[in-house]
C-alpha cells in the first residue's frame, strides 16, 4: 500500500506505526482476546458471528471495555472507508484484540487497550496452489488446552503451545499444517483452522469440545445441510483421518483447502476431493465470489508486482 | 519510579523508550520466554540458576537468542552496575530477562528474537505485611497446562489460565493468592510461587512434573537440609494444605511468605509458622540482608 494502513487504538485511528505497546501490559504475558475476518467481494462476511465471538471471549476472560457489539461493527466500516487505497486490491482484513492493560496483578488491571487492525489489501495468493496441491497435515505430540486449563472456545493469545506445534510440524513436513489432539487422543484443531474429513460420503468433524467455534467451520456445516451432504460432529481420531477418503481445512480467508497428505499417508488418491470442490463451488455462490478464483487473481496481481 | 536503563535488542535505552511491536510473537502468541532474578543490598542472587534455567525454556521452545549464557549473565549483571545510583530509593531490584520469538506468521518464519534485560523494584509493599501476618490461599478451579500441551518447567508468557486463576481468587477473597491444581487434583503452583506446607514437622512440597523449578523453591530445599528439616516432594491434595500445621509460598522477591488461610480455612493456629520463621533467618545469614526488617523498611 502507498501509505501506512490506519489501526483504531483505543477509541482513535492512528498510523499502525504509532500502535505501540508497552511490555508492561499485561497483553504481553498472552493476556488477550482477538479475532479475525475479512471481506470477500468488498462486504464483510460474517462480521455478527465473528463480534459475537469476540465478546464471548471478552466475556470469558472478563475484560470489560467500552466500546458495544454495535459500536465494532461500526468500528470495521470505518476501518474499510479510512484505509480505501487505489493500490489496494478491494479486499479488507480485520483484526480486532483486546490487551487487559497494565498492571501488576490481573485483578489490578482495569484500562484494556482496545486495537483494531486493518490490512487494505487482504490478499489469498498464497492459497491459491494450495486449492490444487492441498495442504499436509501433521498430527503433533503437542496437545490443545484441555477446557480446564483454558477453553480452546476461547480466541486468546497465550498461544505458545501452537509455537511448539508449528516447529513439530516443521520438522517433518516444512510446508506442515499442525493438528493437535486432546488428552484422550482425539483430532482437536489445527493452529487456525478446523480440521474435516469425508468417510463413505459423510463429513466429520471433531465436536466443540476442545476447539474454536470457527465460524468456517459453521458455514461449512450449513453448505453440507444445502447441498444435501451428510455431516456429523463427533469425536475422531488419527485413524479415521488416515483413512479418510477425502479431508480438508476450514478457515476464514481460504474458505476451504483440501488436505492431502497426513503424517507421510496420502489422503484417499492424493488429490482433492469432489466434497471439496463442491463445497468451494457453494462458498462461491454465498459470497459472490469464488474462492479459487480470488486466490488466483491476487498471485497473478502479486508476481506481476514483484 | 526511576526510568531505568534497560538492555533491549544490544542496546541500553530508557525503559519508557522500550516498545513492542504488536506483531511480535510474544505479542500475537504469548510465544516468550523470561527469567527474574533478584538483588540483596545490590548484589544478584543465583544468577546463574535463573540464567541456567532461561537457557532450558529457550531450548525447549527452540529460540536462539544470539547471546551466550555468559554474555546473558554479563547483561544482568551490567544493568543492575548502571542503575546502582538509584538503587538507594526502592533497595533492592527485580531483574528481568525476557525473550520473544520476534515478528512471524508463523513460529517457523519468525525472528529475529526480542531481547530485553530490565529492572523492576522488588516492590517491597506489596508483601511486606505478610511475614506477621502471613497471606491467604485460594485453590482455583482453573488447572495448570498439563505438560503435554505446555510444560509447566517453562517460564513463559502464554499465562492466560493464571489470568483467570487471580480473578477467580480475587472473587473469594480479594487479596488472597491463587493456588493450581493438575487435571488429577494435585496442588501444583501459584502464579508467581511455589507452595509449602507442613505436616508433622516435614515439609512437603509438589514434584517438578507439572511445576516451574523455582530458584527460591530450590534454596528451601537446600537450606531444609542444612537445617536439618526433613523434605519431601510429593504429590499433594487440597485436604492436606486445609489440615496442615503450616504452610508458605516461595517465590523471588520474599523468599519465603508465611501462608495462614486457605479456602478461607485456618492453617495450624492461624499465624505464621515456625518453620518459615526458621528458613527465613537462615535465608537471611545466607545472603547478609535482614530479609523481613529490611521489606518492612521500604514498606514504610
Amino acid at each position: 500500500m502507498a501509505r501506512e494502513p490506519l489501526w483504531y487504538f483505543n477509541g482513535d485511528w492512528v498510523p499502525m506505526s504509532r500502535v505501540l505497546i508497552s511490555p508492561d501490559d499485561r497483553g504481553f504475558n498472552g493476556d488477550t482476546v482477538f479475532d479475525s475476518f475479512r471481506t470477500f467481494g468488498g462486504e464483510i462476511f460474517r462480521l455478527d458471528e465473528h463480534i459475537n465471538r469476540l465478546y464471548r471471549s471478552l466475556k470469558y476472560m472478563q475484560f470489560e471495555i467500552a466500546e458495544t457489539p454495535e459500536r465494532m461493527k461500526q468500528i470495521c466500516q470505518e476501518g474499510m472507508r479510512l484505509n480505501s487505497d487505489a493500490s489496494g486490491n478491494g479486499e479488507f482484513g480485520f483484526y480486532p484484540m483486546v490487551t487487559r492493560g497494565p498492571g501488576g496483578r490481573t485483578r489490578d488491571a482495569h484500562s484494556p487497550n482496545v486495537i483494531v487492525k486493518v490490512n487494505g489489501n487482504a490478499s489469498n495468493g498464497r492459497f491459491a496452489p494450495l486449492y490444487e496441491t492441498g495442504v499436509h497435515g501433521v498430527i503433533v505430540r503437542t496437545k490443545s488446552y484441555p477446557a480446564g486449563s483454558l477453553d480452546p472456545k476461547v480466541k486468546h493469545h497465550s498461544r505458545n503451545n501452537f509455537a511448539l506445534a508449528d516447529l513439530e510440524a516443521a520438522a517433518v513436513d516444512p510446508e506442515g499444517y499442525p493438528i493437535l489432539t486432546d488428552y484422550d487422543g482425539c483430532l482437536t484443531e489445527g493452529i487456525s483452522y478446523n480440521v474435516f474429513l469425508v468417510t463413505d460420503g459423510v463429513v466429520r468433524t471433531p465436536t466443540d469440545r476442545h476447539i474454536l467455534q470457527g465460524v468456517t467451520r459453521g458455514v461449512v456445516l450449513e453448505l453440507a445441510e444445502r447441498l444435501g451432504i451428510p455431516s456429523r460432529e463427533e469425536d475422531l481420531q488419527p485413524y479415521d483421518l488416515y483413512t479418510a477418503d477425502e479431508a480438508f481445512i476450514a478457515s476464514t480467508s481460504p474458505c476451504v483447502v483440501p488436505m492431502t497428505s497426513v503424517d507421510r499417508r496420502a489422503v484417499g488418491d492424493g488429490r482433492p476431493g469432489p466434497v471439496v470442490q463442491q463445497l468451494l463451488a457453494g462458498f462461491g455462490e454465498m459470497l459472490g465470489v469464488d474462492p479459487v478464483d480470488l486466490a488466483r487473481r491476487d498471485a497473478a496481481r502479486e508476481s506481476a508486482e514483484s | 519510579m526511576a526510568d531505568y536503563t534497560t538492555y533491549f535488542n544490544g542496546e541500553w535505552i530508557p525503559y519508557s523508550e522500550v516498545k513492542i511491536d504488536p506483531n511480535d510473537r510474544g505479542f500475537i502468541g504469548g510465544d516468550v520466554v523470561f527469567d527474574v532474578a533478584r538483588t540483596f543490598d545490590g548484589k544478584s542472587f543465583r544468577m546463574k540458576e535463573h540464567v541456567d534455567r532461561l537457557y532450558r525454556s529457550l531450548a525447549y521452545v527452540r529460540i536462539d537468542c544470539g547471546l551466550s549464557k555468559q554474555e546473558m549473565t554479563d547483561i544482568s549483571e551490567e544493568v543492575v552496575v548502571r542503575n546502582e545510583n538509584v538503587r538507594g530509593e526502592v533497595g533492592d531490584y527485580s531483574i528481568w530477562q525476557f525473550v520473544t520469538r520476534g515478528p512471524g506468521a508463523r513460529a517457523r518464519d519468525a525472528g529475529p528474537p526480542t531481547v530485553c534485560v530490565k529492572l523492576m523494584p522488588v516492590g517491597f509493599s506489596g508483601f511486606a505485611h505478610y511475614y506477621d501476618e502471613g497471606c491467604h490461599g485460594v485453590i482455583v478451579r482453573t488447572r495448570s497446562y498439563p505438560a503435554q500441551s505446555l510444560d509447566p518447567k517453562v517460564k513463559h508468557w502464554s499465562r492466560m489460565n493464571f489470568a483467570l486463576a487471580d480473578l477467580e481468587t480475587s472473587d473469594v477473597d480479594p487479596e488472597a493468592y491463587p493456588i493450581l491444581t493438575d487435571l488429577d487434583g494435585n496442588l501444583t503452583e501459584g502464579t508467581t510461587n511455589n507452595v509449602f506446607l507442613v505436616t508433622g514437622g516435614v515439609i512437603r512440597t509438589a514434584p517438578d512434573n507439572d511445576i516451574l523449578q523455582g530458584v527460591s523453591r530450590g534454596m528451601v530445599l537446600d537450606l531444609a537440609a542444612q537445617l536439618n528439616i526433613p523434605l519431601v516432594e510429593e504429590e499433594i491434595q487440597p485436604y492436606d494444605l486445609y489440615t496442615a500445621d503450616e504452610a508458605f509460598f516461595s517465590s523471588t522477591g520474599p523468599c519465603v511468605q508465611p501462608m495462614t488461610k486457605a479456602d478461607n480455612r485456618q492453617i495450624g493456629d492461624g499465624k505464621p509458622g515456625p518453620i518459615s520463621k526458621q528458613l527465613l533467618a537462615a535465608w537471611s545469614e545466607a545472603v547478609g540482608v535482614d530479609i523481613v526488617g529490611q521489606a518492612q523498611r521500604y514498606a514504610g
